[in-house]
């Protein structure tokens, strides 16, 4: 009888040592309440996505929507899978249906390194093998949008590196962190040519004259949308951007101490808020700033921030409270100050604050 | 008094003309590194804003304003549309496809200049009028993308504007996002909206129905006049 006890003490005892192992990646510190009131959104916004869904699964008749609204439901705390039904099987099929010739998976000419990109990503979630060879040619496809010598483009050329929105026209450092989200999920390899180029563009796109030889490079440490320009004037860092500049960074396997990454995160630090889209104009692009924020946020994987007057945030909590309080009661979100950027999507906006909570809830 | 206003008219146009083609080879893109999709549509929009302009003063040069001038003249661009991307780079299918699209072009603004002369019974006015018109019509996407914002970015709204502008057909034949080129992207807000440019197919088809309505109508107009002719002709041989 005794040892039986004791058996079952040492039992409890591995179960809460387990549960301890477990915990911190378990919303790490989140408020348990919020977590479960950030839950009941997702579960909210995808109610409303459900509600959106065409007859043909697709959502605002664009791969790239729906690719990122099926990634909503895959990343959620349900759990959906293909086993769940049309909704998340007719969309695979909208996206597969737009899988072009030369690996591109886009509706139009436009967009295709964003609808690519995220498409990828979206496909790549349902781990199934029968989309292994879409998302290899996929890859070849967004690697091969990299700007470089072959397109004339010589290192020292401020494009180098970059990726555009899939023309042959200028890169952004937008478009590259969404190319290389996707090179990531893919696995691409560590030691391809196409993260040592990317990171010339991601360099030259940061306020860091230390690691940026354009001339216009100031010293905040912050990112503008490409070499030489930003949509809010001139080449100033702004919120969106520099979230976007700090995940691109550790996509290419740079180091978290090292002083390109650590200047990044020290704008952040300056500038830490999520009442607006810091250093934009109007609020242009603030849903774009959230997505990223909680994408950067939860790589650089530290649960809580110390701004530079020294409060400390939990930016899980601050990220979910907001996130929260914008939702409207039909559970979607819009940027209803600005349509830049198809923020005035609420298709798009509803998938990307779904994306970000889930993040911030795992 | 007439004579006076025709070599002012002819002047302005000349002015024009040396304008474009000076505004072009000065502006300030890096050509080595100009995207070949961005150096085909600007070669045809140059070429088009140019012959159109030559044409809109052909009198000046001793040419008659009859429709298969106009048509000779736009045959002419589309050559000189495709030798001049020729002479500057590599040329591919896209290339001939600007090459109709130059003379489709050229074609229609001379067949509307002479429906405005028509009009207006007045060369220097029509003249002016068509050129205020069409260079608000290519800056659409500058002015009017405010308006398009104002709509919450409707694609619809967006693709009419684009569709408004001529650009836009060189730009689609030339496959060239013109909208996200540096220099938009920073002046006009369309190009961070949703849009989808307009079909080739339903470019040309705007564009070309001012020119096969203007043949059409000259074709009316000188089918009496054969068969007036024949006729007479038929009863000379009779007597």
């Amino acid at each position: 009888m005794k040892t039986s006890r004791w058996h079952h003490l040492l039992f409890t005892v591995a179960c809460g040592l387990a549960l301890v192992q477990v915990s911190p990646a378990f919303a790490q510190n989140m408020d348990s309440d919020l977590r479960s009131r950030a839950q009941r959104a997702v579960d909210e916004g995808l109610h409303y996505l459900r509600g959106q869904q065409a007859a043909d699964g697709s959502w605002s008749n664009s791969a790239g929507v729906t690719a990122l609204a099926l990634r909503g439901f895959l990343e959620s705390h349900r759990g959906y899978d293909e086993s769940d039904g049309a909704f998340i099987t007719r969309p695979i099929s909208f996206i597969l249906a737009h899988v072009n010739d030369d690996g591109s998976i886009s509706e139009t000419n436009q967009n295709r390194n964003y609808n690519t990109a995220v498409a990828v990503v979206a496909l790549k979630a349902l781990n199934n093998p029968a989309y292994d060879d879409i998302l290899r040619n996929a890859q070849r496809f967004l690697s091969g949008l990299q700007i470089d010598s072959e397109d004339g483009y010589e290192p020292d050329h401020a494009y180098y590196g970059g990726i555009g929105y899939g023309g042959d026209e200028r890169p952004d450092l937008s478009n590259a962190y969404m190319a290389m989200e996707a090179l990531r999920a893919t696995a691409l390899d560590p030691a391809s040519p196409v993260w040592e180029r990317a990171l010339i563009f991601i360099s030259r796109s940061q306020n860091r004259s230390e690691s940026n030889d354009q001339e216009w490079a100031g010293n905040d440490g912050g990112f503008t949308y490409m070499p030489g320009f930003s949509p809010n004037g001139e080449t100033g860092s702004y919120g969106g951007m520099t979230h976007a500049g700090l995940i691109s960074l550790l996509f290419a396997g740079v180091d978290k101490n090292d002083p390109r990454i650590q200047a990044a995160y020290d704008w952040i630090r300056a500038n830490y808020t999520l009442e607006e889209n810091p250093g934009s104009i109007d609020n242009q692009g603030l849903y774009y700033y959230y997505t990223t924020f909680a994408k950067s946020m939860a790589a650089f994987g530290e649960a809580e921030i110390t701004d530079t007057n020294g409060t400390v945030h939990n930016w899980r909590n601050d990220y979910a409270n907001k996130i929260l309080s914008l939702q409207r009661p039909d559970g979607s979100w819009v940027n209803e100050q600005s349509p830049r950027w198809w923020e005035g999507d609420a298709n798009l906006i509803t998938a990307r604050m779904v994306i970000g909570l889930n993040l911030a809830t795992r | 008094m007439k004579s006076l206003r025709r070599e002012a008219l002819s002047g302005a146009v000349a002015v024009v003309g040396f304008l474009v083609l000076a505004a072009f080879v000065q502006l300030p893109f890096d050509r080595e590194s100009m995207a070949p999709s961005a150096r085909l549509a600007m070669h045809a929009g140059a070429v088009t804003s140019t012959a159109w302009l030559w044409l809109a003063n052909a009198a000046a040069y001793g040419l008659r304003r009859d429709l298969p001038t106009q048509l000779l003249v736009a045959a002419a661009a589309a050559l000189a549309t495709v030798a001049l991307i020729l002479a500057t780079g590599p040329i591919d299918a896209r290339s001939f496809g600007l090459g109709a699209g130059t003379f489709v072009l050229v074609a229609c603004f001379a067949v509307a200049l002479s429906g405005l002369e028509g009009v207006l019974q007045n060369r220097l006015l029509s003249t002016v009028a068509l050129i205020t018109v069409t260079s608000l019509l290519v800056a659409a996407p500058l002015w009017l993308g405010p308006v398009v914002e104002s709509f919450a970015g409707a694609e619809s709204l967006a693709s009419w504007v684009l569709a408004l502008s001529p650009f836009s057909y060189l730009a689609v034949l030339a496959d060239f996002d013109f909208l996200r080129t540096s220099w938009f992207y920073e002046h006009s807000v369309l190009g961070s909206l949703r849009y989808r440019y307009p079909s080739a197919w339903m470019l040309t088809a705007l564009y070309c129905t001012p020119v096969v309505v203007a043949v059409g109508l000259r074709l009316r107009s000188t089918r009496p006049r054969l068969r007036k002719m024949s006729q007479s002709m038929l009863a000379a041989k009779q007597l």
